[in-house]
């Protein structure tokens, strides 16, 4: 089973966690300046 | 008059019951008695997620949280986590995989201020190497007192014995299930 790498993310609006990988991370990081 | 059940808040007529057109009935009757019975029934599932990814590698981590929850006042409920997990690495490993409350309000990933209710030891063998397994879902038996209990519920994982690291499974054919069912009102039969 091919695996990839995630990160942990909490939504700090819901305080929800989530598990997104580095390509979601970093589009979160541009959105968020 | 018009009055109401004390039970249900049913407003009965002024003209009270059919034995009596002068008397006002506002005692409990049969259908407060059948609300009160239906009360004690299992209501069943109240909350599930289903998760289809999967969590990063890790040694000790909250793998996922429900950011808050409210238990009702002298229920029954069984929190089910029921989940695939990978390890990696060439050494028998023991990973804890627990449920617990945590203040509402505290970080989703924080790993202090939690208090651990129940959990299960996974295990991999070194023979199998990297390996999938699922040995039961975790499941923790919860019983209410007297007061509603709203809380913030973690789930984590943590290595207690061997080198490896953890991976919670999540794809579109082997969610990571998380469900909450009311199984009827308490009856002091667990702690």
């Amino acid at each position: 089973m091919e695996i990839e790498d995630r990160y942990q993310w909490v939504d700090p609006e819901t305080n929800q966690l989530y598990w997104l990988t580095k390509e979601q991370m970093e589009e979160l990081a541009e959105k968020n300046g | 008059m018009s009055t109401s059940t004390p039970r249900l808040g049913l407003v009965k007529p002024a003209n009270g019951e059919a034995y009596s057109v002068s008397t006002l009935n506002n005692n409990s009757d049969l259908i407060d008695a059948f609300a009160l019975a239906t009360d004690k029934l299992p209501k069943g599932l109240v909350y599930q997620l289903h998760v289809a990814t999967s969590s990063g590698a890790v040694l000790d981590s909250i793998i996922n949280n429900i950011a808050t929850f409210t238990f009702k006042a002298n229920r029954k409920y069984r929190i089910i986590w029921d989940f695939s997990y990978l390890m990696s690495g060439n050494s028998d490993s023991l990973f804890y995989c627990s449920i617990n409350w945590a203040p509402v309000g505290d970080a989703a990933d924080l790993l202090t201020g939690l208090t651990a209710t129940d959990g299960r030891t996974k295990f991999v063998q070194t023979f199998i190497g990297a390996s999938t397994g699922s040995t039961g879902p975790v499941v923790k038996y919860h019983q209410t007192a007297g007061a509603d209990q709203t809380v913030q519920i973690k789930f984590r994982v943590q290595r207690v014995y061997g080198d490896d690291s953890i991976t919670v499974v999540g794809n579109a054919n082997e969610r990571a299930v998380y469900s909450i069912y009311d199984d009827g009102l308490a009856d002091g039969s667990f702690g």
